[in-house]
């Protein structure tokens, strides 16, 4: 896979988003049309010189200076100024613009399904699709299942087409009145909208907001737009799912890149545990890293264009501390027997220490029950911090060059960007390893009583 | 002076006050830290990592007050 991929990928998205364009000059109109062929022209343009920079950089007998020099000092800023160009001046319109943009990445998601569907063995009619006696050619799968993953690949298009079908049919087309001064940054980043006035906004906006600006009278756009943690959280669970389902369908004693990916992180995480809980802690293994990897997946969500992170929602971080909270009480129960519970929450008198129980009950109740409140508002409270952050840099990108009157803005997130994707991996982290700490404490002790809050 | 004058004036005082506590705390951790780090450089990357979440439980209860704030920005009708 390297520069002949990027060509394939080049020619379907031409290919596709000329028959979207037909599709959508004839249903909707022939400027948006248009919009839609200069977005999805612009990402292939950006992605043809991206390329070139790539074959010119790393060539193996050294990097061409002059080629190289003349992509990244005239070619690509030429590129980006036609990009700003179509939106400031010629006036396409920006949110179709973004979704001929985003048929690349369509089409990179396709193909992208259609090799894991069939290295993942399902088509298994294929001889030649895992090579079993060939351990070291786990990966790449071999050339012949190339016309299955096609078929594959079609598949996910109908299917995806089938539903943008349904949310349009149930609402109507076109009907919706203009959005509000529309906007999308310089980079296609996002597109940021006030067309819904019912609450503050207070983040970028995402699929399900889009389309509840424009199909807000389907009642399938409303289902989604009112349960849209649910739904986040939801895919992005299958998207987890999906992924390790995957890597570890065949587990080879020559791992390929995603099993070893895999192994890398369960491994690491076992260590990290294990090092808190001991030898016994294999057990809360599973739980305690599965929530690590949800956790850092929700909150790194809410970075992708178009996605949201469910954490940024009070409901859904109140949902996994109470989770967390009833599994330790169980485990405490489970493990320590009824007796045993009642004894360590009245704080494991000895002695003297009897006469302090009417004192130690309700500070130890106190001290659970507050546990998971400071897990939620902790995880809620950063990552909503840092979507609002981003949200406030992306708009005042905006506002800076508004005198344009223009759908473009700086864009001035870029470094909260990275700040987000350290504070959201650190908070996943902080979460799972006060959980661990939680179940640390409700076990029983072997050495040493560590108070922690 | 009405709720939302009161609101305006309290909310970002008290943020401030709640972001001077979290300053002077993580200043402090991630001063011994460093020291830690300086004097055993071999342990670097355990110390490192049990400062990072020293750090996030400090950060905590400033976010508690960040999140005091969203929940009463809201009120501030005026």
């Amino acid at each position: 896979m390297g520069s002949e991929f990027i060509v394939r990928v080049q020619k379907m998205t031409a290919g596709l988003s000329l028959l979207a364009a037909l599709f959508v000059c004839v249903y909707v109109s022939p400027q948006k049309a248009g919009a839609l062929l200069a977005g999805a022209a612009w990402a292939v343009a950006n992605i043809a010189l991206l390329r070139r920079v790539m074959a010119a950089w790393l060539r193996p007998e050294g990097a061409r200076r002059l080629e190289l020099a003349l992509l990244l000092a005239v070619k690509f800023p030429a590129l980006y100024a036609a990009g700003f160009a179509l939106l400031a001046w010629v006036r396409i319109d920006p949110v179709w613009a973004v979704a001929g943009f985003t048929m690349l990445f369509a089409v990179l998601l396709l193909k992208a399904l259609g090799r894991a569907l069939v290295w993942s063995g399902w088509f298994e009619r294929i001889p030649a699709a895992r090579p079993v006696g060939d351990p070291a050619r786990a990966w790449p799968p071999s050339r012949r299942p190339r016309r299955e993953s096609r078929t594959a690949a079609l598949w996910a298009v109908v299917v995806t087409m089938g539903i943008v079908a349904a949310v349009a049919a149930g609402g109507g087309f076109g009907e919706t009145e203009e959005p509000a001064a529309a906007q999308a940054t310089a980079q296609h980043e996002g597109a940021v909208e006030h067309g819904e006035t019912h609450e503050a906004q207070h983040e970028l906006p995402n699929i399900i907001t889009v389309l509840y600006a424009y199909f807000g009278d389907s009642p399938v756009v409303q289902f989604l737009h009112h349960w849209e943690n649910i739904v986040f959280s939801l895919l992005i669970a299958l998207m987890v799912i999906v992924v390790f389902a995957v890597g570890t369908r065949r587990r080879e004693m020559i791992p390929g890149r995603l099993q070893s990916l895999l192994e890398m992180a369960v491994e690491g995480l076992t260590g990290f545990i294990e090092g808190i809980l001991g030898p016994r802690g294999r057990e809360f293994v599973p739980f305690l890293g599965t929530l690590f990897l949800y956790i850092l997946t929700m909150n790194l969500a809410g970075l992708v264009p178009g996605l949201k992170s469910p954490t940024s929602n009070i409901n859904v971080t109140v949902g996994l501390a109470i989770t967390v909270f009833l599994y330790v009480q169980y485990t405490g129960v489970r493990r320590n027997g009824i007796g045993g519970y009642v004894y360590h929450l009245m704080g494991s008198p000895k002695g003297i220490t009897w006469a302090m129980v009417p004192l130690n009950i309700p500070l130890h109740i106190i001290e659970e029950l507050a546990r998971p409140l400071s897990l939620s508002l902790r995880l809620f409270g950063n990552i909503t911090g840092e979507d609002v952050l981003i949200f406030i840099f992306a708009t005042l990108g905006v506002a800076a060059i508004s005198f344009l009157h223009a759908p473009v803005g700086l864009p001035l997130q870029v470094p909260f960007l990275f700040l987000a994707i350290l504070t959201s991996t650190i908070q996943a982290l902080v979460f799972t390893l006060l959980s661990t700490i939680y179940f640390s404490l409700m076990l029983p002790h072997g050495e040493e009583h560590e108070e922690h809050h | 002076m009405d709720h939302s004058t009161a609101l305006s004036l309290a909310l970002p005082i008290g943020l401030g006050i709640a972001a001077v506590g979290s300053g002077l705390g993580l200043g402090r951790a991630v001063s011994a830290a460093m020291e830690a780090m300086g004097r055993q450089p071999e342990a670097a990357p355990r110390i490192q990592i049990g400062m990072i979440i020293g750090c996030a439980l400090i950060e905590a209860l400033t976010i508690y007050a960040l999140v005091t704030v969203f929940l009463l920005q809201g009120k501030i009708s005026a």
